[in-house]
């Protein structure tokens, strides 16, 4: 199983890729990892922080799902970076809500993430750096 | 002729139309209550749009049912200045945006419609999502 480590402001997560289900995307971060950008939070889609890095656009999107849940790891095509999921979500934009792939997992409690991630609405971009588990 | 204010977010200053003949009891609680200073934070769920968080009450009576707001209305326009009365909030859009929430759209009242160019008031709207809260002003204008 491939696993993710990943730092936010001090803070150590860890999480999965959901290889199984979207094998094309998975690889392509795998690939692209380590990864280390800023993240803000999204304008459209609720609790959800948008991480800005680039990922090789993968030829199909994967495992898409019209629904989000806290913890979930989403890739945006056409948009790229990837999305974390902090609480109640929905992709959603101008044109209204659009299914996105879910490509990976947050593992463990989220207490102190969420709590860190409601601080960047209020206290802007912070750092997040990805890396293989 | 119609009430004027100036709407102030981190320096840059825009005049605004208070939007009277549409909702006209919100707008007088509203003159009556400027000026209103707070910070603001980027919506999450709008598209390009900010509001307040300091709660601020223009409740007020005889708005259209169901839900008792003023003139209710599911539709921005960039420069719009919206009242939330659940939230006592106001939200400013600057671009693309609809008042939303968790639920999908929400009823509010417009209060007010600005009239200068939006460009650098839009560019320092946007800079809400990088760098957080910022300092927000509306007060009457002389």
């Amino acid at each position: 199983m491939k696993t993710l480590r990943i730092s936010f402001e001090g803070l150590t997560l860890t999480g999965r890729v959901l290889e199984d289900k979207a094998p094309k995307i998975c690889q392509a971060l795998w690939d692209s990892l380590p990864l280390e950008g800023s993240v803000t939070n999204v304008t459209w889609s609720g609790n959800m922080l948008r991480l800005w890095v680039n990922i090789p656009e993968p030829p199909e999107p994967e495992n898409v799902s019209e629904l989000q849940h806290p913890g979930d790891i989403l890739f945006v095509p056409g948009w790229n970076g990837l999305r974390f999921v902090y609480g109640p979500a929905q992709m959603r934009g101008p044109a209204g809500a659009h299914p996105v792939p879910r490509i990976g997992r947050l593992d463990g409690d989220l207490t102190d993430f969420v709590k860190l991630a409601k601080q960047v609405e209020w206290e802007g971009a912070k750092k997040m750096a990805l890396a293989r588990g | 002729m119609a009430r004027q204010i100036e709407i102030e977010l981190e320096g840059v200053v825009v005049t605004a139309r208070l939007l009277e003949e549409r909702s006209p009891k919100t707008c007088e609680l509203m003159w009556g209550a400027l000026p209103y200073e707070d910070r603001v934070t980027h919506a999450k769920w709008s598209g390009q749009m900010f509001h307040t968080n300091t709660p601020i009450d223009l409740a007020v009576a005889g708005g259209m049912p169901p839900f008792d707001i003023e003139s209710p209305s599911a539709y921005q326009s960039p420069g719009e200045v919206v009242y939330y009365r659940p939230a006592k909030e106001f939200a400013v859009a600057y671009g693309e945006s609809r008042f939303c929430w968790e639920t999908g759209p929400l009823f509010v009242t417009p209060v007010a419609m600005i009239e200068d160019d939006l460009t650098e008031f839009a560019k320092k709207a946007e800079q809400l999502v990088w760098k957080g809260a910022k300092r927000f002003v509306i007060r009457r204008k002389a």
